[in-house]
């Protein structure tokens, strides 16, 4: 009882901020839902030792992030990882194709899961390096790649086609 | 920062604000936990990974009934139904399949064992109203289940199924109230999908127009007697008032509210109506009123081969053979993918006998099969112009367009509704509204998906 007297209040709490951030990973309300169902479904057996982490918060978003990713994997959805991508320097003047925000959101989720997971930490939860890192179970120089990759593959692909940005 | 990730920023945090509020889900998520009603789901769908160490089987309770997008509107009331409810007669449903050509009809495969399913997560004694199916796997079912807040009362509620029907899952239903025995306020009782996107949940004096799958219902304006999608488009007929007013018929594509007028039709004291569509063609039937010893009621069989543009009223379809000098009157029609289109007919003084009256086209004869004594019919549908279903009792099949029925061994038993997807895949309602049920030889074998 004791458990659940914790737990409830937690959901109440942080569904609609985990909501989001799944909502921002999936691109789908009803996706979005499910993970955050499944998150916490999976958490709820432990859910004493969750409490007892310094930033619950952090625990669950983390575990969810995760599910996220593993999910996909499990689809057969792969993508690699490298420490350090050269930023490639081009002119194209990417944000004045990005002006439509619906166009980025549409390049976003056609990105690759960790990729797109490590833009919605840093630039939704403006979180450091380090804690996306250990969000995402990785190094900091991969989380730094992951960002990198991201930026560039939007530049890359609002310049590939820049009719989509018009 | 750069523009780029100016730019990216405002878009995440303008995105984020699309996300679904929460507040239901989590009511669902402490209650699936807490009371334990969540149980594993078989087919992979997305991320629902729910686990045994949730499961506490003794909470089954009704607590535990999280309803899944309950709103403020979805409460089922026991108010006295609208006056315009209370003479409404009870045609049976139409069978329309929703396929819209047979080639969407799965192969044969062995019949099921009956099974015994589960809820989906976040319902729990969920009982169905009725059903609607697109294509061969893509399935809704609207009606009730017990409202989050755990007093025991029944809250709209909607699931669906990627599986031709053998897992179902929650979703958001329509903010209105689901007619059980009658229609409070504006009601919701029956549900179309076009696609997986577009689907229209209504009743009487209320219509519904998803494009979303069902995670949105937006309302439209007036409501529906009869609403049914194909090649397109959909048709709706509708009326301010059941007896007395006629009956206007609309069209609209799919997935939009521009609806166009193209038909007023008499009604007359007319209780209600079917519609039911195959291919480009569409039949309305306007039942004559039988109630109260009406002594001439026939019925209107209105037929259209563009899609409901044009209609043309071919009278009544059930031959005249007064049994104990009455009328024989229409009581359900139902298309089936082979073109044909069959009537059920009804002797006024012998209501526990039935005649099948079938045309193999819009535009051929009818020719009407011998009287059988089935019983009360609650249900009718035609899987071919030879394969035909009568609910009563038990579930009755014919091989040879009507002359003969035969009692459906293991079958649904009494059902609620009938209706086919193609010459072989079709669907039954039990009369509770627990179990759906499926068939995949036409009806001589049938499958179970009870909802606890």
């Amino acid at each position: 009882m004791e458990r659940t007297a914790e737990f409830a209040p937690f959901v109440r709490a942080n569904t609609p901020a985990l909501l989001r951030t799944a909502y921002l990973l999936t691109g789908s309300a009803a996706a979005a839902e499910e993970l955050v169902q499944d998150t916490f479904a999976r958490l709820y057996p432990k859910w004493a030792r969750i409490e007892a982490a310094e930033v619950p918060l952090a625990y669950v978003r983390r575990a969810m992030t995760n599910g996220f990713i593993n999910h996909q994997r499990r689809a057969g959805r792969r993508e690699f990882a490298v420490e350090s991508v050269p930023e490639l320097a081009d002119h194209w003047d990417a944000a004045a194709h990005l002006a439509d925000r619906d166009e980025v959101w549409t390049l976003l989720r056609t990105l690759p899961d960790r990729q797109r997971a490590a833009l919605v930490l840093r630039y939704f939860h403006d979180l450091p390096d380090e804690e996306i890192a250990s969000t995402l179970d990785c190094r900091v120089g991969t989380v730094r790649s992951l960002i990198s990759r991201g930026l560039a593959a939007l530049r890359a692909t609002s310049g590939a086609s820049p009719r989509r940005l018009a | 920062m750069s523009e780029l990730e100016r730019r990216l920023r405002a878009s995440l945090a303008a995105q984020a604000g699309h996300a679904p509020s929460g507040e239901q889900l989590a009511e669902r998520i402490i209650a699936d936990a807490v009371h334990g009603s969540v149980v594993p789901i078989q087919q992979a769908h997305r991320w629902r990974t729910w686990t045994l160490p949730l499961i506490a089987s003794a909470a089954v309770a009704a607590v535990a009934a999280a309803l899944v997008g309950i709103s403020a509107g979805g409460r089922h009331t026991a108010s006295a139904p609208p006056a315009t409810q209370l003479h409404r007669a009870t045609p049976l449903y139409s069978a329309t399949p929703a396929a819209p050509t047979p080639t969407s009809a799965p192969t044969s495969a062995p019949a099921q064992p009956v099974s015994t399913a589960s809820n989906p997560v976040g319902i729990a004694h969920f009982r169905a109203v009725d059903l609607s199916f697109a294509g061969a796997h893509d399935g809704w079912a609207l009606g009730s289940a017990n409202c989050l807040d755990g007093s025991g009362a029944a809250c709209t509620a909607m699931v669906y199924t990627h599986d031709s029907g053998r897992t179902w899952h929650s979703m958001t239903p329509p903010g209105a109230s689901v007619a059980l025995q009658k229609c409070a306020d504006r009601c919701v009782s029956h549900v179309r999908f076009a696609t997986p996107d577009i689907g229209y949940a209504f009743g009487p004096a209320a219509l519904f127009m998803t494009t979303d799958g069902g995670h949105t219902w937006t309302s439209q304006a007036g409501g529906a007697e009869a609403l049914e999608t194909l090649d397109g488009n959909v048709i709706r007929v509708a009326t301010t008032c059941v007896p007395g007013c006629p009956y206007w018929v609309q069209t609209a594509p799919v997935g939009t509210p521009k609806w166009h007028t193209v038909a007023k039709v008499d009604g007359g004291m007319s209780p209600g109506v079917a519609l039911s569509r195959i291919g480009s063609d569409a039949y309305l039937a306007v039942f004559g009123h039988t109630a109260g010893g009406a002594g001439s009621a026939p019925t209107a069989l209105w037929v259209s081969r563009d899609d409901g543009a044009t209609w043309t009223d071919r009278g009544e379809p059930c031959r005249q053979e007064p049994v104990q000098g009455g009328e024989v009157d229409s009581r359900a029609v139902a298309a089936a993918v082979d073109g044909s289109v069959s009537v059920l007919c009804v002797p006024r003084t012998a209501g526990d006998h039935q005649a099948v009256a079938t045309a193999a086209g819009p535009g051929k004869a009818f020719r009407q099969s011998g009287l059988q004594a089935l019983g009360p019919a609650t249900a009718f549908a035609a899987a071919s112009e030879h394969v035909l279903l009568v609910g009563s009792d038990v579930l009755y099949r014919s091989a040879d367009g009507g002359a003969s029925f035969a009692p459906v061994p293991d079958g649904p038993g009494q059902v609620r509704w009938l209706g086919f997807e193609s010459a072989t895949l079709g669907r039954a309602l039990s009369a509770d509204g627990r179990t759906i049920w499926t068939t995949r030889d036409a009806g001589q074998s049938w499958a179970a998906y009870t909802f606890r």
